[in-house]
């Protein structure tokens, strides 16, 4: 079940990039942020995600991808409040 | 070390010295800064200390064991977030139109009351309850509240609760709508903002699914700049005589056509419109908390309404009832909210690193919900008394125009001119702001101080209907997503009796739940569109008092879990909160059913049409009608009470047989995994 093949060793900063510096750097950050706030899909973390820890799965297209967030996001229980 | 208890003992005192001036301050007016350092003095001691030893001693958080985002990550539901970007999803999830309305209408208690129940009632109950349900998940793989109330206490519980919710949905989506068109009533300005982000929203779904795909920042990005542009348009068709027209509508019309979206929303694939609206609403949902947050902060604004008025008595015109126990449901989400179970074990405990951050995200993104309803309040208490009640009271109650309404107000003992009531309207941009009732209008004037005070003067219209943008907004992607949600639910229920209805997939399906749902809440919102004390008299505490009742379901499953996992001793830390919740709320509802004044109690207010009717100074028909409501109210307030008392006596059973050793006490936990993270 656990998924530790190259995790171990360090908490996971979310899926913020680390390593790079400079002005793209900080606008990439902001624009992950964003993205994990409003609650937005992230394919490339999905995909690095599956390629790293789960190879020999198949990884969703891009469009199969946002289809089953979608449904994920909307198809079940309140995710929201009033 | 030193430092540190130092600094916190300044962090106490100064909250207590916050406290003592708004207990002992007499005048004209206060500012709204001994609120401010009230509030928060009393969150950050109680998030040091309280939320600490609940986490330590009652839930025994514990870092070594992975969380079900380490051990199921799967990169798309089951992911790793960071700490605060996880408290900023839980937040923008969690607060939403509750927080901002309840107190606001609540002030007409005075600023007082609320205040003090908003931040004692977060950190003893409200806070707790997220917490404990959040952590509780979190153990169970993200188990929602339904699930572990069938797994602790029996499947019984779980389809009452499943049914509780369902129900709370339909009176929740009704009221909502009511305080939108409440604010867009006879408004063209509004109307036009509140209608350009249709297009503008399946636009944004074009563009994210067929244009550029999983390009949701930059379409979200162009979107939210389109708003801003049509907020700024909405004043031309304001002021444009033939354009004007187009877009002003009665009360009625506006709420068939809230009826209808909501229809077409639940029934069309959900990239295309309600999706796209739910990133729009999110950002502006951020964005305006925090320029808010700003405002008050800059300006400091001082508070006219007096701590307590005379209403607590129970003659308030803004809804009925005495102090005890309207205040606490009529502020329902600012304190506890039984809503935020259902999110707090939906997406966020599958996306916690460690086990301790569920005390941030829990009990502090609740501490923040709280600090925006204190935020709101302060936004109202700006207000001149008689301006407030100008705003909030039924045009029935006010006589229908400025004068008489004047008139009214000044026999309240609150001085209010008729010119002020039209120069206020005026400078809003609107032609008139009397009788608007929900709350919406009166904070988004409150709102439009404070902003233009700040950021810009003389942009006051421009700032009331970004108020007003931003509340609608939200709210009705909260009517959009929450239909769905419901149809969902409704289906799922209906697959039970046969098994084709519960298939989502399939369409008469589809539309046939999407049509109930919606004329579920539709009813409501017409009753409440007709009804000659404002509709928010009856339909608000009816909301309040499911949405504590929901709460004290969720404090019922958090006491199983706790006794369960062997606590008992620490069970007060929900039984606490959730007696006073009971008391509160069957009070309130038994008053609601059976109270002998027309205005309060719902049975008393059907005789009273009765006699009308029958000393003919009612239409018969309009009668027929109106009592068939009150019936209806008062139904649905006793299936709440005795779906609540259901359940906790399921529930106290439970305790008595594992309290009594007839029953092991064990919780249905996921097994201890070792984290792979280093600390």
């Amino acid at each position: 079940m656990l998924d530790s093949s190259g995790a171990a060793g360090r908490v996971p900063s979310g899926r913020m990039g680390s390593g790079a510096v400079g002005g793209g750097a900080v606008l990439a950050w902001l624009a992950s942020v964003i993205r994990q706030v409003s609650g937005m899909p992230d394919y490339k973390g999905y995909a690095e995600h599956v390629r790293r820890f789960h190879p020999g799965t198949r990884v969703l297209t891009e469009q199969e991808y946002y289809a089953e967030y979608l449904h994920r996001r909307y198809g079940d229980g309140p995710t929201r409040c009033c | 070390m030193l430092f540190k208890r130092i600094g916190w003992l300044l962090v106490a005192l100064t909250g207590a010295v916050a406290w003592g001036v708004l207990a002992l301050h007499r005048g004209e007016t206060i500012n709204a800064a001994w609120v401010v350092l009230a509030a928060v003095g009393t969150y950050l001691v109680a998030y040091r200390f309280y939320s600490r030893f609940l986490a330590d001693r009652v839930l025994g958080v514990n870092d070594r064991r992975a969380t079900p985002a380490e051990r199921l990550g799967n990169g798309r539901d089951f992911v790793p977030t960071s700490r605060w970007v996880l408290f900023g999803h839980h937040f923008a999830a969690i607060a939403g139109a509750g927080p901002l309305v309840g107190p606001v209408l609540a002030a007409q208690f005075g600023y007082l009351p609320g205040t003090i129940w908003l931040v004692f009632g977060v950190v003893l109950g409200g806070a707790v309850q997220d917490f404990i349900i959040l952590f509780g998940s979190m153990r169970r793989d993200g188990k929602s509240l339904g699930q572990m109330a069938k797994e602790e206490t029996g499947p019984a519980t779980g389809l009452l609760a499943m049914i509780a919710v369902l129900a709370i949905m339909v009176i929740l989506l009704a009221v909502l709508a009511l305080v939108v068109v409440n604010a867009l009533k006879d408004s063209p300005w509004g109307v036009f903002t509140i209608l350009c982000t249709v297009p503008i929203a399946v636009l944004m779904g074009f563009w994210m699914k067929v244009w550029r795909p999983g390009k949701t920042l930059e379409a979200s990005a162009a979107g939210v700049a389109l708003l801003l542009l049509a907020l700024v348009g909405g004043r031309h068709v304001a002021e444009s005589a033939t354009l004007a027209p187009y877009f002003t509508y009665s009360a009625l019309t506006l709420a068939y056509g809230i009826i209808g979206y909501g229809f077409i929303a639940s029934v069309l694939p959900v990239w295309m419109l309600l999706c796209p609206r739910d990133y729009l609403s999110t950002f502006m949902k951020i964005g305006t908390i925090l320029l808010l947050a700003l405002g008050i902060v800059l300006v400091l604004p001082p508070l006219k309404l007096p701590a307590v008025t005379p209403f607590i008595d129970g003659t308030g015109p803004v809804f009925a009832g005495k102090l005890f126990p309207f205040a606490f449901i009529t502020i329902a989400c600012g304190a506890i909210s039984g809503f935020h179970a259902l999110v707090a074990s939906g997406t966020t405990p599958k996306m916690l690193i460690r086990e301790s951050d569920a005390r941030l995200i829990g009990y502090g993104g609740m501490l923040m919900e709280s600090f925006v309803a204190v935020m709101a309040l302060c936004a109202a208490a700006l207000l001149d008394p008689g301006i407030y009640f100008a705003i909030n009271a039924p045009l029935t109650t006010l006589g229908g125009n400025v004068h008489s309404a004047a008139e009214v107000i000044r026999g309240w003992g609150f001085s209010v001119t008729p010119e002020q009531i039209d120069a206020l309207a005026a400078s809003v941009g609107e032609k008139t702001l009397l009788g608007r009732t929900g709350g919406a209008p009166s904070l988004a004037v409150g709102m439009a101080h404070i902003f233009s005070s700040a950021f810009g003067q003389g942009l006051m219209a421009l700032w009331y209907h970004f108020a007003i943008m931003f509340e609608a907004l939200f709210i009705l992607t909260t009517v959009d997503t929450g239909t769905r949600v419901g149809r969902f639910m409704l289906q799922e229920l209906a697959g039970q009796i046969w098994r084709p209805l519960g298939r989502t997939s399939w369409y008469p399906s589809t539309v046939l739940a999407s049509a109930l749902v919606v004329a579920g809440w539709g009813y409501f919102l017409v009753q409440g569109v007709m009804d000659p004390l404002g509709g928010i008299n009856s339909l608000w505490p009816l909301f309040g008092i499911s949405n504590q009742l929901l709460a004290s379901v969720a404090l019922c499953v958090g006491t199983t879990l706790i006794i369960k996992s062997g606590k008992a001793r620490y069970a007060w830390v929900t039984l606490l909160p959730l007696s006073w919740l009971v008391a509160a709320t069957f009070t309130a509802g038994w008053q609601k059913v059976f109270a002998d004044d027309p205005r309060l109690g719902f049975l008393a207010h059907a005789a009273e049409t009765a006699s009308k009717v029958a000393s003919g100074t009612m239409l018969d028909s309009i009668g027929a009608r109106l009592i068939f409501n009150d019936r209806l109210d008062a139904g649905v307030t006793i299936a709440f009470m005795l779906i609540t008392l259901l359940v906790l006596l399921a529930s106290a059973r439970e305790w008595v047989l594992i309290l009594t050793r007839r029953k092991p006490a064990r919780a249905q936990e996921s097994p201890f995994v070792e984290t792979a993270y280093a600390g």
